[in-house]
């Protein structure tokens, strides 16, 4: 017989799972409320929802740096810290575009907040181990919940979007589990530190190289997918067209962040070992995301679809940053996404605000970019704040994305890959094309009778938003050198 | 023995999964989806994890018999399939060799205490007890957080076939209310 098993509570350090609880205490609070009574508005929940962030975030920041909890399962680092603040506070900014003008299916359902949250926690989950099995139902809670927050939006474009998404998460979902099974195959674990020391020791028998690399392209497939590379992008901008706005938005920022992180821990133990293949691969994989997903942004007709392919090739920006695995590349990429979130932010929610319930302009899409035209004659304000955000994703100074660009070209020069820089350089100055075009379109188009009326969803909360993403995007020039001094101390302190 | 038994079920696991994915009809697809799962077990069998070889068995086989009653309704039942192989010395060899498998996988325990475990649980606990002590010492939180993805799963089936979802609230206009009779 068995002899009882006593755990020290206090060895579980419940304090680092606090974060996670509070989202997850707090779907079930809306949950409950919405038992309690029916029929309250949207707007308490909106409130609810972002007060619940808030206090997650404050629990996020009081937790004590390089700490672990629950069997070594849970995992405080400087990377789980910055990326929780990330996912927050994105999450924080994208709940009150809820409050909108006009009535969209999804903000009629309370559990829409309480899914929210729930997702909100899996990420958390997501990016607070090292434990594959632990990162894999994270993702997955997340996943199950983002699907339906898409189909929730009940238009036939978003059922096609959630299904698209669903088989391709699936599939992604599938390839991690095997590459999970491969490596606990070689290795006998499933936790990356003990996975990193297994490896060391086996490294050279030969034999095993094959299922070693096995088990990383596994991974990589389903890092891939959920990040979007090449050639796993193909989901995406279909996704993105059938979501809503805000959903679209969300889904370029915080799912990618997640997986980053998640790429940081797997791929960066690969490539510390000195595994060169994993490294070559995802090069060549971001180098081929971001010159394919700009040349395809290029001739798009919708600029949701434009930002998609955008997004794709930021993603694959970012993932040379990974490749590159030094303590300034890995900082760069947490600069690059807060910056790219404010700018992103601000753009899928002015698309938000011109969203008609019917397509006004096109038999297909609702944001094409004759809906822009002449908008400067008629909403200067408005134009001119579209200006900043494309030309911020274009990376002009002094808007905020140039900072991010800059400190990844340079960590990729520090790195020693000259070439991969000037690809960086070249990618960006392509991607100015596309970002002019709908500038072009806003400034120099006569405007139409129907452009008087294409801010048809706007309130003041999404102004507010706007607003914020604005004032972010702008004043980058004096915050971006405190926040890379913020970033780097959080990511050497944990010696990535 | 064991190498020999872990390849056969491997080639059939295989074979079945490939019949799965390949075939057009979905019966065909359906019952060697769910001969697959069972063989997996004898994996599990040979390898003296006769717990998890059983929750295999109960938990996947279970879940594809779920599944055989959403093909059925994608199913054209009113169709006649007409099998194309009527040879019964076919059907007899297939079913005896079905039936030589399932006796094989479960003999296969006694076979394993051969084998030597790489990893080897605690000393002295039963299988059961084995998985019950990870599962609920260091695997606790995946465990719970499995248990909140499932309540996740469950809000979105509810919500998603709700009668809400019938009227699309983003594409009708302002003033038209929606009738409030329904409480999903």
């Amino acid at each position: 017989m068995l002899a009882p098993i006593s755990v020290n509570l206090a060895s579980l350090n419940f304090m680092t799972l606090s974060p996670m609880l509070i989202a997850i205490a707090g779907a079930l609070g809306i949950l409950i409320i919405d038992l309690i009574k029916k029929d309250l508005d949207k707007t308490l929940y909106v409130i609810l929802t972002v007060l619940i962030l808030f206090i997650d975030l404050g629990a996020t920041l009081g937790l004590s740096l390089n700490d672990r909890g629950f069997f070594n399962l849970i995992v405080v680092d400087g990377v789980t810290i910055l990326s929780e603040i990330l996912i927050l506070l994105a999450s924080m900014l994208f709940v009150p575009l809820a409050l909108t003008s006009k009535r969209f299916h999804e903000y009629s359902y309370p559990e829409y907040f309480a899914l929210f949250l729930f997702m909100v926690a899996g990420f958390q989950f997501m990016v607070a181990s090292d434990n594959l099995i632990m990162i894999f139902v994270g993702l997955e809670t997340a996943s199950l919940a983002l699907y339906t927050l898409i189909a929730l939006h009940n238009t036939a474009g978003s059922h096609e979007a959630a299904i698209k998404y669903f088989t391709m998460g699936a599939l992604a979902a599938g390839f991690f589990v095997m590459g999970s099974a491969a490596i606990y195959a070689v290795t006998g674990s499933v936790e990356l530190y003990d996975i990193a020391r297994v490896l060391q020791e086996r490294m050279d028998e030969t034999g095993l190289m094959v299922t070693i690399l096995g088990g990383a392209m596994m991974l990589i497939v389903a890092i891939g997918f959920k990040v979007s590379l090449f050639p796993f992008h193909t989901w995406t901008p279909d996704v993105y067209e059938g979501a809503s706005s805000p959903t679209a938005g969300y889904m370029s920022i915080v799912p990618k962040v997640a997986m980053m992180v998640v790429a940081i821990r797997v791929l960066g133990m690969y490539i510390d070992l000195g595994i060169d293949t994993v490294r070559n691969v995802v090069i060549a994989m971001a180098v081929i995301t971001m010159t394919l997903s700009n040349m395809m942004a290029l001739v798009q007709d919708d600029v949701k679809r434009m930002l998609a392919y955008s997004s794709i090739s930021h993603a694959g920006f970012v993932m040379a940053a990974i490749a590159l695995d030094t303590t300034k590349a890995n900082s760069s990429i947490f600069l690059y996404y807060t910056l790219f979130l404010f700018t992103n932010l601000g753009a899928f929610t002015l698309l938000w605000i011109s969203r008609h319930k019917d397509k006004t302009h096109h038999v297909r899409y609702h944001h094409p970019y004759v809906k822009f035209s002449g908008m400067i004659h008629v909403e200067p304000v408005a134009a001119v704040i579209m200006a900043i955000f494309m030309l911020s994703l274009t990376g002009v100074p002094p808007f905020s994305l140039f900072w991010g660009k800059l400190y990844v070209i340079s960590a990729t020069v520090d790195a020693g890959y000259i070439w991969l820089a000037v690809i960086l350089g070249l990618n960006s100055a392509v991607a100015a094309y596309y970002y002019l075009k709908l500038i072009v379109y806003m400034f120099l188009m006569p405007a139409t009778d129907k452009t008087r009326t294409v801010y048809n969803n706007r309130s003041l909360a999404l102004e507010i938003v706007i607003g914020i993403a604005v004032f972010a995007t702008v004043t980058s020039i004096f915050y971006v050198q405190p926040l890379m001094r913020f970033v780097t101390a959080l990511i050497s302190a944990s010696g990535y | 023995m064991i190498p020999f038994a872990f390849y056969l079920f491997a080639v059939l696991i295989t074979g079945l999964f490939l019949v799965a994915v390949l075939s057009r009809n979905v019966l065909y697809a359906m019952t060697s989806l769910a001969a697959g799962m069972v063989l997996i077990s004898g994996l599990f069998f040979i390898l003296g994890a006769d717990f998890l070889g059983v929750v295999q068995l109960i938990v996947y086989v279970g879940a594809v018999m779920g599944l055989y009653a959403f093909a059925m309704m994608f199913f054209d039942v009113s169709r006649e399939v007409r099998e194309t192989r009527s040879n019964p010395w076919l059907v007899f060899l297939l079913g005896g060799g079905i039936a030589l498998m399932l006796v094989v996988m479960f003999a296969a325990p006694i076979v394993g205490d051969s084998v030597k475990a790489l990893y080897p649980p605690v000393a002295h606990t039963t299988n059961p007890q084995a998985v019950g002590l990870v599962l609920f010492t260091k695997y606790l939180l995946p465990f719970e957080v499995a248990s909140v993805m499932l309540l996740v799963a469950m809000i979105a089936g509810i919500i998603l076939a709700g009668r809400k979802m019938e009227i699309s609230l983003s594409a009708m206009d302002e003033d038209i209310l929606p009738e409030t009779k329904e409480n999903a």
